[in-house]
């Protein structure tokens, strides 16, 4: 072996190191800004019947947590979803599903929470469940609920939770998130146009 | 001097009697004060208006009660630890001149169970108290969900 072709074959080896490095930390980088993968398939109920995500997923599918007797956040989040269907044709209608769940396991009954979800657009589902449902659904999520004891106020309680509309995939994988009471109406559908 | 501080004294403590007579019908000022008609599915609605302190003095509000429903309260919207969470408070403080804004979101006031059909379009009477005088305005009652 000579010492050019010694040399060559020494850069070769070093160009192909550099080019698989390159192309491993570029995964690497993509898969951190990418983040963590949410979501997945979970089971509730629906009027006191199961319902299972998996049953009849749409193309999109979006999901908030919250309670009836939060007149503020909730609401505002939930109307403003409401707007954003309300601007979609019936086509897209047909690819997209609201789903609101109530964290508020004691005093949220099934049929309230259904009727609930409904004042906003028609096609909202309100869902319940136990509480271990509930628990892990909002598990898979970047979501979380906490129930404070307040005997002071009317209601005896108040629930804090995560104010975020989230999108799901057909497989229920998180693939994007909007604050849904701070980004009105408008936000929200041109997120769901983007998605569809 | 001494005589400086007594006569300054007076004037603060005078003022402070003239300041107390401040007329709450004409110096307290609603703008939009609305409340949300109720939901199907819930008991609670929220209030919100913007509230102007024309008095000399500051204004602490306590919310009392509103017609037609058999409890209300004065709640705080906070963020704590990426959640959203109400919080019930005793009164709101207003300095003179100032407005104090209650909005979704913030600051608002909350309606639970109502006792009778709260239709939209109508108005529902509510009853504060500023600095422990009383004081009514009626809240007109809107649709929540804009069609
Ligand atoms: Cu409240």
């Amino acid at each position: 072996m000579t010492i050019q072709k010694g040399a060559l074959l020494a850069l070769r080896i070093l160009t192909t190191i550099a080019i698989v490095g390159a192309i491993y930390f570029g995964f690497a980088i993509w898969k951190t800004m990418k983040g963590p993968t949410f979501g997945g398939n979970f089971t509730l109920t629906y009027r006191g019947q199961n319902w299972i995500f998996s049953d009849a997923p749409k193309k999109l599918n979006m999901l908030y947590f919250g309670y009836t007797k939060c007149p503020d956040v909730c609401p505002v989040s939930l109307s403003n979803a409401g707007s954003a269907f309300r601007m979609l044709n019936d086509g897209e209608l047909k690819d997209v599903r609201f789903i609101f769940l109530s964290v508020d396991q004691s005093h949220d009954k099934p049929d309230e929470v259904a009727d609930y979800a409904t004042n906003f657009f028609p096609t909202f589902i309100g869902l319940s469940g136990s509480k271990e449902q509930i628990d892990r659904t909002i598990g898979l999520f970047p979501a979380s609920y906490m129930l404070e004891e307040n005997p002071k106020s009317y209601l005896g309680y108040s629930i804090s939770h995560t104010d975020r509309i989230f999108f799901l995939d057909s497989d229920g994988l998180v693939i994007d998130s909007i604050t849904g009471s701070k980004e009105g109406a408008e936000s929200i559908y041109k997120k769901i146009k983007e998605h569809l | 001097m001494r005589t400086m501080i007594l006569f300054a004294t007076a004037i603060l403590a005078f003022a402070g009697t003239a300041s107390a007579e401040c007329d709450l019908k004409t110096k307290v000022e609603f703008s939009d004060p609305r409340i949300f008609a109720p939901l199907k599915g819930t008991n609670a609605t929220g209030g919100f208006a913007k509230i102007k302190n024309n008095c000399t003095e500051e204004l602490e509000l306590a919310f009392k009660s509103a017609e037609g429903f058999k409890a209300v309260e004065s709640h705080v919207t906070v963020e704590e630890s990426g959640r959203m969470a109400m919080k019930k408070t005793d009164s709101f403080k207003i300095k003179p001149g100032e407005t104090l804004e209650l909005v979704p979101g913030g600051k608002h006031l909350m309606f639970f169970d109502p006792q009778t059909e709260i239709k939209e379009g109508s108005e529902v009477k509510l009853t504060f108290t500023f600095n422990k005088k009383e004081l009514s305005v009626p809240f007109k009652v809107i649709p929540r969900i804009k069609k």
